[in-house]
């Protein structure tokens, strides 16, 4: 697994997308976690209830400072590599927790700035993640719909842009994805969130 | 399982999934087939699908496990004085209650607002913050009443509690008028304005924290709560909305919020107000989208957005004009270039419900230069005070084109560099105006001496900063080309170019490709055409290298891409056309209120006069006019004016008289109103409008306009070529109106001017034929002879002696020949001209009809009277039929005369009198009162008078011919002999 140092980051698991993606993706993510760990802190208080920081607010973070800096020509290229930024994060993140849990493993991120990930379970992050690799094998296009609905917290419509297709191939693709993904994770997985 | 098998797998879903529910297993038996391991992956798949779970379904969310708060304080809890009754809200912020007073004090219901500790950082600065808010004291201000620290330690605010509703909500509930709606918006802005005054920005102006009262009152909320909450120093991303419909642009990339910023989110909340909708739209898609929207995208036009909505809550022609301009004024990208102050906004509507005009839409002094195939000249001579308005203005032309290129793409960050080059430049300019003593020199503005200046301390000063040097080079090259200058704007720009390469590679690309583009533009200026095509074509490789070959930018490539065929065969020219239709088609779809955009358009127009296409010619010239009309009168003035100029340009040489004047008058009106009367432009405009009365016999406002217009184009160094022009017309119509010693003057100028010049042999030619006519006239028959050979020579060699100048010359020359007493010669040269310019018809050209008429005069010469008398009376048959009538009242009048002439010398006194009474009204309408012509008409009249023995009425005219005759400075002998009472037999007069 890649450190997250901010130099020399290898996304583990291309799904498809072009070295370009990737590179951008590369430098995308340590300017990510250092939001992350700014709304982290900024939201420690926020209540439960109605306002919890969607994935998206990220995303949006990342926008604003690199269109800053850089300026795009197309939307298509940004969201591609922010959802693979972000699938990178939350995985990585996941897994830091997970070895925390268990007592071993360095901590890239101390304790009380790491947000948990609601929705999910770490585990099941994690298994999202694997499956998705083996998805990848089969269809790239399948497996980055799913980067894009669940890890980046994309819409139909952004999902469609990110990915160059139309709303409905989106659509009918998800569910296809979905499908395989229950599949995968197992007839008897629960992939039903208890009531926090 | 393999990647084939996979694709069989997914098609088989497609299929299914196509289909409801019911028939999922048949149709999964059918497609399988024999295939067992296929049925059980679709099966299986199938049996996946369907419902919805909450974890692939929902979307990931990072909460804080540490610190939990209890989903809402109960009711009856002490904060600080209060006392809380309900949650009534949750913000961004934290939580909103219901409260009142626990010791009873005041029967007061608060809003009790708790605040995320994490959100204050210095609890210091909340302190003084909040004190400067409680003093916001107005009654559309929900007032700060109280604060403090709660127990939890979390801070608390009360505020006077609001029940209202959202001010869009209230407009619609109440069916509100536009009146009514500009009121209660005019009634936020004193709120904001009163705020302002302490000191304070909303930030956050949207219709949810703007309510309105049961008792129809506006209340703003949260007020300044943002700005004194995120006190945290990184200011862009703790600033960045979540929705960016109502974030001014610097909001969005993390500039400083001012005032300004207020003023464009009320510009927003007047939209919503008017037309029911938000200016951009995001569709629900991307943040990304939406943010470069707000960013790059022009202000859609509020009238425009109303006439196409569903349910406007206002008819949209109410809006257009002054609000479309107030909007328009209140959402510009940069914020120095808002309304000033949110009073200046609220004055305006004021304005509007006034029926004033608004400020919104005065003309400015900056302007956008549209561009006439080959004619940009700029250059003007300025008294010293209006030194540092030209300056500016100049500056502003280069830089509303770069911008106007450039607003497509990254619009902040070129905007605030392109304001320091400015700066920088205008800098240099005012310094070298002081180093300028005073004195004649001094007033001639000598911008090369400016530019050159400007060139060597840029070069000294920028040394160390490429990036900007480059900028400031490429806008002096664009300066220089305005200008003029074009060999200093090719050595910039090709010094430019040159040092890009050198620093950053050849490699194609965007920013390479703008430099060739300004290399391009200077070359097409010196008609080095064939290198500039070439840079051109592989500044279009470079934008499409970059993605960018559908970006405004490559517009411009394109449009310089069409001007440089100008002069290239038909096939080259309609190449260049489509060159011209890309363009424009490019920027119609991405940029169409760029300015550039008014450039393409009249170009085209001028091509399509190359291609004698007059009516293709008007449309583009129409579509120019109602495109930089639509882009408002406030910063377009000069557009808009040089739109009509253009317009009415074209439509005076196809015979439009009317429309032309018409448009040529309010083309002359927008102009000088925009730049003032000296500039070259609105110089030209008056020249043309003059031209245009002229031919259409209004001479004495035509002479007026003519000299002003000569006045101005004549005192710059580069106004020359057109004061030429002006000059030569000028001096036809003081001949024509008998003011001979004028006219003399102004042709001997011209050709001053053009005699060594030898670009101008032609134009020299022309002005010394008509000067020959002159001297014919006032008696100096050896030079006029000289005069006129020697361009009846020259016209032979640049035009077909079938032309209808050749024509024209010769007819002068035939003038000549009757000046010099010599009239068989002259008749002979008539009736070549008749001859070759087509019968004298019912339908007589204007060559012929002038032929005629000298032809009528050599017979009067000859004493062959019958023949004169009906040459005189087939031109006025052809006058009457002749569907321009209006324009031929000179002819007329010669016509009329030489009839009359003839008549009287054929014994006919009384039925002379009607023609001659006629021929002196008309010359009285036509010309100078001292004219030799209508002095010489009056003799006519006094003499068939004198016949009919009505002595005493002739007296009065002789009197008059008299008196002009003395005034005539030199007057021929040949003419002389007409305004002598005993002489006048004879039949002189052609004056052409």
């Amino acid at each position: 697994m890649a450190g997250i140092d901010g130099n020399g980051i290898v996304i583990e698991g291309n799904l498809g997308a072009p070295a370009e993606t990737e590179r951008m993706a590369a430098a995308l993510i340590p300017l990510m976690y250092q939001d992350l760990r700014r709304i982290a802190r900024r939201e420690r208080a926020r209540v439960r209830a109605g306002a919890t920081l969607q994935t998206t607010a990220l995303v949006h973070e990342a926008y604003l400072k690199l269109e800053h800096l850089v300026g795009f020509n197309d939307d298509e290229h940004f969201l591609r590599a922010c959802a693979l930024a972000m699938r990178h994060i939350l995985v990585n993140h996941a897994r830091d927790r997970m070895a925390r849990k268990r007592g071993g493993g360095a901590a890239h991120v101390s304790i009380d700035e790491a947000p948990e990930i609601s929705g999910a379970p770490d585990e099941v992050v994690i298994k999202i993640n694997d499956s998705l690799l083996e998805l990848a094998q089969l269809s790239p296009r399948l497996a980055q719909v799913v980067e894009c609905r669940f890890f980046a917290g994309y819409d139909d419509a952004e999902t469609a842009v990110a990915l160059g297709l139309t709303d409905r191939t989106v659509r009918r693709d998800w569910v296809k994805a979905r499908a395989w993904l229950r599949r995968e994770l197992g007839a008897g997985a629960d992939l039903t969130l208890e009531e926090a | 399982m393999s990647r084939p098998a996979w694709d069989r797998v997914e098609a088989a879903l497609d299929e299914i999934l196509a289909l409801p529910e019911s028939e999922w297993t048949e149709a999964s038996a059918r497609i399988a087939g024999n295939d067992a391991n296929l049925l059980a992956e679709i099966n299986s798949l199938l049996a996946c699908t369907g419902g919805v779970d909450s974890i692939l379904d929902g979307s990931l969310s990072m909460e804080s496990p540490a610190v939990v708060h209890p989903t809402g304080l109960a009711s009856g809890t002490r904060i600080g004085a209060y006392r809380i009754i309900e949650l009534i809200g949750q913000g961004g912020m934290g939580e909103v209650y219901r409260a009142e007073r626990a010791d009873g004090q005041y029967e007061l219901e608060v809003a009790l607002k708790l605040i995320r500790a994490e959100v204050v950082e210095h609890a210091e600065r909340f302190q003084a913050e909040r004190q400067i808010l409680a003093q916001l004291d107005h009654p559309g201000i929900a007032r700060l009443l109280d604060g403090g620290v709660c127990d939890d330690g979390r801070p608390y605010m009360a505020i006077e509690l609001v029940r209202g509703v959202p001010i869009t909500e209230w407009c619609t509930q109440q069916r509100s008028d536009l009146a009514a709606r500009l009121r209660l918006f005019m009634a936020v802005c004193d709120a904001v304005a009163h705020a302002h005054g302490a000191l304070v920005v909303h930030r956050d102006i949207k219709p949810g924290n703007v309510l309105v009262t049961a008792a129809g009152d506006i209340k703003l909320l949260d007020f300044g709560v943002a700005k004194l909450l995120l006190a945290a120093p990184d200011n862009a991303t703790q600033n960045a909305p979540l929705t960016p419909a109502y974030s001014a642009p610097e909001q969005l990339t993390g500039r400083a919020i001012t005032t300004a910023t207020d003023v464009y989110a009320l510009g927003i909340l007047l939209f919503e107000l008017l037309c029911g909708e938000l200016p951009w739209k995001s569709d629900g898609r991307s943040f990304g989208i939406a943010v470069r929207k707000i960013l790059n995208e022009t202000v859609p036009t509020l009238s425009r957005r109303a006439r196409f909505s569903k349910d406007p809550p206002v008819p949209w022609t109410s809006l257009r004009g002054d609000l479309d301009a107030i909007t328009a004024k209140a959402l510009r990208k940069e914020p120095g270039h808002r309304y000033s102050t949110v009073a200046a906004l609220r004055d305006d509507v004021d304005r509007v419900l006034r029926h004033e005009p608004v400020t919104a839409r005065e003309g400015a002094r900056l302007y956008v230069i549209g561009r006439f195939v080959r004619r940009q000249r700029l250059l003007v001579a300025v008294a010293g005070s209006l030194f540092a308005v030209i300056v500016a203005a100049l500056i502003g032309v280069a830089w509303q084109a770069r911008l106007a290129v450039r607003e497509a793409q990254r619009a902040e960050r070129e905007a605030g560099k392109a304001t320091a080059v400015k700066d920088f430049l205008l800098d240099i300019f005012k310094q070298s105006s002081v180093r300028n003593p005073g004195g004649v020199e001094a007033k001639k503005l000598n911008v090369e001496q400016l530019l050159d200046v400007g060139t060597t301390q840029i070069t000294a000063q920028l040394r160390n900063q490429p990036e900007v040097r480059e900028e400031v080079m490429d806008t002096l090259a664009n300066l220089n080309d305005e200008l003029g200058l074009t060999d200093r704007a090719k050595a910039l720009a090709t010094q430019n170019l040159d040092e890009f390469q050198a620093r950053v590679g050849s490699r194609p690309g965007a920013a390479l490709a703008r430099l060739q583009v300004s290399l391009a533009t200077a070359l097409i200026n010196r008609d080095e055409l064939a290198k500039a095509r070439d840079l051109l074509h592989r500044a279009l490789e470079g934008y499409a290298a970059a993605g960018k070959i559908d970006s405004a930018e490559a517009a411009a490539a394109y449009l310089q891409l069409g001007l440089a065929s100008y002069n290239g065969t038909t096939e080259e020219k309609a190449a260049g056309v489509e060159n011209l239709r890309r363009a424009l088609d490019i920027l119609t779809r991405r940029d169409p209120a760029n300015p550039l955009r008014g450039d393409v358009l009249s170009t085209l127009a001028s091509f399509a006069k190359l291609d004698e296409d007059d009516a293709g010619a008007t449309r583009w010239y129409e579509e120019l006019l109602a495109f930089q009309t639509a882009q408002g009168v406030e910063r377009n003035a000069f557009a808009i004016g040089y739109a009509y100029y253009v317009l009415g340009d074209h439509q005076s040489v196809t015979h439009r008289y009317e429309d032309a004047e018409r448009n040529l008058r309010q083309g002359v009106a927008l102009l000088t109103q925009a730049v003032g009367p000296q500039h070259p432009t609105a110089a030209d405009a008056r020249a043309r409008l003059g031209e245009l009365l002229f031919y259409m016999g209004h001479r004495t406002d035509a002479a007026a306009l003519l000299e002003d217009a000569l006045q101005a184009q004549a005192s710059t160094a580069q106004g020359i070529d057109d004061a030429t022009e002006t000059r030569k017309t000028l001096g036809d119509l003081e001949f024509t109106r008998g003011r001979w010693a004028r006219a003399e003057q102004l042709l001997r100028q011209n050709l001053q001017v053009m005699k060594h010049n030898p670009d101008k042999q032609l134009r020299f030619n022309i002005s010394a034929s008509h000067l020959a006519s002159v001297l014919a006239f006032e008696g100096d028959l050896a030079e006029a002879r000289a005069l006129h050979d020697a361009s009846l020579e020259a016209f032979g060699r640049y035009m077909s002696t079938k032309s209808r100048g050749y024509a024209r010359a010769l007819v002068r020359g035939g003038n000549l020949a009757l000046a010099e007493g010599n009239p068989e010669a002259a008749a002979a040269i008539f009736e070549r001209v008749i001859k070759e310019a087509g019968p004298a018809g019912a339908e007589m050209s204007d060559e012929s009809m002038r032929a005629a008429l000298g032809l009528a005069a050599a017979d009067l010469e000859q004493g062959r009277i019958e023949p004169a008398r009906q040459q005189a009376a087939a031109v006025l048959q052809a006058i009457a039929n002749s569907p321009q009538r209006t324009e031929l009242v000179e002819q007329e009048a010669q016509a009329q005369r030489l009839l009359g002439v003839a008549l009287l010398r054929s014994g006919d006194a009384a039925t002379a009198e009607t023609p001659l009474r006629r021929a002196v009204s008309l010359r009285e309408s036509l010309d100078d009162p001292d004219s030799p012509w209508l002095a010489q008409a009056r003799m006519d009249l006094a003499r068939c008078l004198i016949a009919q023995r009505r002595n005493a009425e002739a007296r009065g005219l002789r009197d008059l011919a008299a008196a002009a005759q003395h005034r005539q400075p030199k007057l021929g002998a040949y003419f002389r002999r007409e305004l002598e009472l005993a002489g006048g037999a004879n039949g002189n007069g052609g004056k052409y």
